[in-house]
């Protein structure tokens, strides 16, 4: 540390203090009372702001919501085929088709258009979720016109060149097989391919390194002209812009294009026959294993959806709930516990999750047992559970609407799966009118044990002969989620 | 004239105004109105962090900041009950340098948050059990297996930090800690540690949100006013690690492909040289025309990633360029052509294009540094921690937008030489046939 720095700051530090020294004429201190928390006043009114929508003669929506706290934009371009429309064996390929848009375009090459982004300080970022595909940037509210241009010309003509394609597709492989040191990856390809198989959200949205290595450049190009079409898109604007400023902008740059897309979505397989079973990954040397309790759950459009919301929030969804409580705060097995709804277009997973030490990966899962059991029978949800849950998510709301991003991100919601501009106030709604019978009912339909997988990935020398003890088959997977020959240890997939 | 571009990106930068107030046992109070949604911010910042542990008590500031959230005398209960109904976002982190403690909650629960975080600061010890302690110390030696050891390369941060600093040097050790010093800790431990740091004049309350002034005082005092003093902490002292040579270490980890992790000591947070080192990573990596980005990722083809930052700390900070090999080259081949690449890209100034795009990235982004109040609560008492004023944004955002393409040049000059560096090379193990005897408990 630079000594005459500091000795600056301790200077201008001291006079600070001599100043408020001298401001500091306080009222008698008031009294506190300790017996209990503090009486709450009355909550602040407050409104959450409009989302404006309207639709473009070539089938594009936009969603927009003014917000003027900073000179910020969040513009997000939505494609309603995510990577569901990967073909069978080659998971991966919408993501690196997004990921190729702009890697060249009809007047840049991949390195002009980097500059390009960079010099107007806009954020570009490509993706695909199961459902969708989505081009963001977050941008300086005055480089709107110039940043939707070359979000134009990703979208519109990029030239998805051989030798970038190349390169991307060797990356995305290099970054598969890394992420495979991870147990957590393992655990999450083989739940999805024992909830899903290889339809529907099956396979990882990323691809595998076997998937990825299958795909082609002419996949790549095929699957940009069957997927890329304003029909059913959406663009999301959030921030410091008027309506009409939006509107010419996104006009401008978006309305001549036409065309719909011609693909469709994997459908959904049923879970595997065998899922009450313990499907194991080997993580040879492994600190921790990465457990999880799992089965499939309906989709985002679930008529129960607000109540597996409330009953997840008491059983793992948040820290206070009884799996985090249970497993870290009473066992210290765990850094955390959780459970969670993964709610997708066409189903859903109901996922409990955690990463234990090695030595209790048997107890941990029998504690996770206890909790499925118990909210059933035994120890029932309790006015306070229900009460604390739903208020929880209901006051929470206000703070979701701090940063333009995040926003912009919930306004995603309404466009991937077609809801309406007021749809947040009618999940409040409806939140608050869970009944203690609802949530009991969602207890009973989710927390089934004896119909759930349990996925466990970690050292399977040192854990095997524990998990025995469930008298369930053990079946062995590799990290990409592939099943491996009973016993065998082997990385050749079998072909299911 | 790029310069000047860059600094009419946006006509009017943003501001953080703040009050800052203390009361009369130290405590200071930083104050920041903000009724745009109601919800409010309140950061409490103690003045100790792993730069302030004894030897043997690596990883103690941070297990304690765990013990915090274990109740208090008026609250013998979990910390985060109260806040979960109340959809509060709440949490506590331990740096090097400090430990902090937050919540953000709907503006009518101020008073519960302070209520809350006094109780704790003047009544932990009452009801602070063995089993509390054993309890947290497997929590944090489990957050230790899954961040450090399971994670790939999650082990480098260990080798950087006793590569980098000598012995002794109060950055020399994890602020995770080591199992063994975990073990260690004890309850009387808990008890000197909370009754040296946990006082008021070695902290700072920031509040920043729906709440009105006069009122946040007065309850800041009731709260707070009355808890014994204490004194501030000394500071920990260390002067700036200087290195003599290139020190290699290589490690084994469950990783599938080889690592390659350069680190260099570099100047202290808010020091100067600090921004020019940030400027100077985003033009090495940031974007696929970047200096070393584009000759290891685009061209070569021996990098699968490549990424460079500083890591700005308040005694002294390090500067790092990690890379990922792609499959089949080797860490030595990765080194080599890294080694290559960075001095030619430190061989001229940056261009004046390269300058303005670097600066238009930062000051950009302190416009989402302000966004949240959370965000902006952590952000004053890191200025008034590191500075001696909260009042600092507006000099902060100047470090940047102020940079010339020579500062730059001169920064990387003088502060990243190739003959004298830390070099950590992670190599994957082989596939273990058997369970390896031991490889000791820090893997």
């Amino acid at each position: 540390m630079n000594a005459q720095s500091h000795r600056l700051s301790t200077l201008l530090f001291g006079t600070m203090l001599l100043l408020a020294a001298a401001c500091h004429t306080q009222a008698p201190r008031r009294s506190i009372d300790r017996s209990g928390l503090p009486a709450v006043g009355a909550p602040a009114q407050w409104t959450p702001p409009t989302v404006e929508t309207w639709r473009m003669d070539n089938g594009m929506t936009v969603y927009y919501v003014p917000l003027h706290h900073a000179p910020l934009l969040n513009v997000q371009l939505i494609l309603p085929h995510g990577a569901s429309t990967d073909p069978q064996g080659k998971a991966g390929l919408t993501n690196l088709m997004a990921d190729m848009l702009d890697e060249g375009t009809a007047a840049m090459n991949a390195m002009v258009l980097s500059d390009a982004f960079q010099r107007l300080a806009t954020d570009y970022h490509a993706s695909a979720s199961t459902d969708t595909i989505t081009l963001s940037m977050h941008l300086i509210a005055s480089k709107l016109g110039p940043s939707l241009a070359l979000l134009r010309d990703v979208v519109r003509s990029p030239t998805l060149p051989k030798t970038e394609f190349d390169r991307r597709k060797a990356q995305r492989i290099a970054g598969a097989l890394s992420s495979e040191a991870e147990p957590g990856t393992g655990q999450w390809n083989t739940i999805r391919r024992v909830l899903a198989g290889t339809g529907y959200a099956g396979t990882p949205t990323g691809g595998t390194r076997t998937t990825l290595l299958a795909i082609q450049h002419e996949d790549v190009v095929a699957h940009y002209k069957n997927v890329v079409a304003p029909q059913g898109a959406s663009i999301v604007v959030v921030g410091d812009a008027d309506g009409p400023t939006v509107k010419k902008a996104i006009t401008k740059a978006f309305g001549d294009w036409s065309g719909s897309p011609t693909v469709q979505q994997r459908a959904p397989s049923p879970p595997a026959q065998d899922i009450h079973a313990i499907h194991l990954i080997d993580y040879p040397g492994s600190a921790q294993s990465a457990i999880a309790v799992a089965r499939p759950a309906g989709s985002f459009h679930s008529p129960t959806r607000v109540e597996d919301k409330i009953f997840n929030r008491i059983l793992g969804g948040a820290f206070v709930s009884r799996i985090n409580m249970n497993l870290r705060e009473d066992k210290g097995y765990t850094y955390g516990a959780r459970s969670i709804f993964a709610r997708l277009r066409r189903l859903g997973m109901f996922v409990t999750y955690s990463s234990v030490k090695t030595s209790t990966t048997l107890a941990s899962l029998q504690e996770i047992q206890k909790e499925m059991v118990g909210i059933v029978r035994g120890k029932p949800i309790t006015p306070y559970e229900l009460n604390a849950a739903k208020k929880g998510l209901l006051l929470g709301l206000p703070a979701k609407y701090e940063r333009i991003g995040t926003v912009a991100d919930q306004v995603a919601t309404l466009a991937t799966y077609g809801l309406p501009p007021n749809w947040l106030q009618i999940q409040a709604k409806k939140i608050d009118a869970v009944s203690m019978k609802s949530v009991t009912e969602s207890a009973k339909r989710n927390a089934v044990w004896d119909r759930m997988a349990i996925v466990v990935a970690g050292d399977r020398a040192l854990i095997e002969d524990d998990l025995k003890k469930f008298g369930l088959p053990i079946l062995l997977y590799d990290a990409q989620g592939n099943r491996l020959q009973s016993g065998v240890q082997s990385t050749q997939a079998i072909d299911r | 004239m790029s310069v000047l571009i860059a600094a009419h990106l946006v006509a009017t930068g943003p501001s953080l105004p703040v009050e800052t107030w203390e009361l009369d046992n130290g405590m200071t109070v930083l104050l920041a109105e903000d009724h745009r949604l109601p919800v409010v911010a309140v950061e409490i910042r103690y003045f100790v962090g792993s730069a302030n542990e004894r030897q043997g008590r690596s990883g103690f500031a941070h297990l304690f900041e765990h013990l915090m959230f274990q109740g208090s005398a008026s609250f013998d209960d979990e910390y985060f009950k109260p806040f979960e109904p109340i959809g509060g976002s709440i949490n506590g982190t331990t740096s090097n340098d400090r430990t902090n403690y937050y919540e953000r909650v709907p503006s009518n629960y101020l008073e519960q948050v302070l209520w809350m975080e006094s109780d704790r600061m003047e009544n932990l010890l009452p009801v602070l059990t063995q089993k509390k302690l054993d309890n947290q110390r497997k929590v944090v030696k489990n957050e230790r297996r899954q961040n450090y050891e399971d994670r790939p390369y999650g082990i480098v941060s260990k080798h950087m930090a006793e590569a980098l600093y000598p012995p002794g040097h109060p950055y020399h050790h994890l602020t995770i800690g080591s199992h063994a010093d975990l073990t260690a800790a004890s309850l009387d431990d808990v008890k000197a540690f909370f009754r040296e740091y946990y006082v008021p004049a070695n902290a700072v309350v920031t509040i920043v949100g729906d709440f009105e002034t006069q009122e946040a005082k007065a309850l800041v005092d009731a709260y707070f006013g009355a808890i014994p003093g204490g004194k501030r902490a000394r500071a920990p002292q260390a002067p700036q690690p200087v290195l003599s040579k290139i020190t290699t270490v290589r490690d084994s980890d469950q990783v599938k492909l080889p690592g390659v992790f350069l680190a260099w000591p570099t100047p202290a947070l808010y020091a100067d040289g600090d921004a020019a080192m940030d400027a100077l990573a985003s033009i090495l990596t940031d974007g696929k025309t970047s200096r070393l980005y584009k000759p290891l990722v685009y061209e070569k083809k021996v990098a699968q990633q490549v990424v460079a930052y500083q890591a700005s700390r308040l005694l002294s900070s390090y500067f790092v360029i990690q890379a990922i090999a792609t499959p089949g080259t080797s860490a030595e081949t990765l080194a080599k052509e890294l080694m290559a690449a960075l001095k030619q890209a430190l061989s001229t100034p940056p261009t004046d294009d390269e300058v303005q795009r670097t600066i238009n990235a930062w000051q950009k982004s302190f416009f989402g540094r302000v966004e949240s109040v959370l965000k902006r609560a952590q952000l004053l008492s890191n200025y008034f921690h590191a500075t001696g004023t909260a009042d600092y944004f507006q000099q902060d955002l100047a470090r940047y937008t102020e940079l010339r393409a020579g500062d730059i040049h001169e920064a990387a000059q003088r502060w990243l030489p190739l003959d004298k560096l830390v070099r950590v090379f992670v190599l994957p193990e082989e596939q273990p046939t058997e369970k390896p005897t031991s490889k000791g408990g820090a893997k």
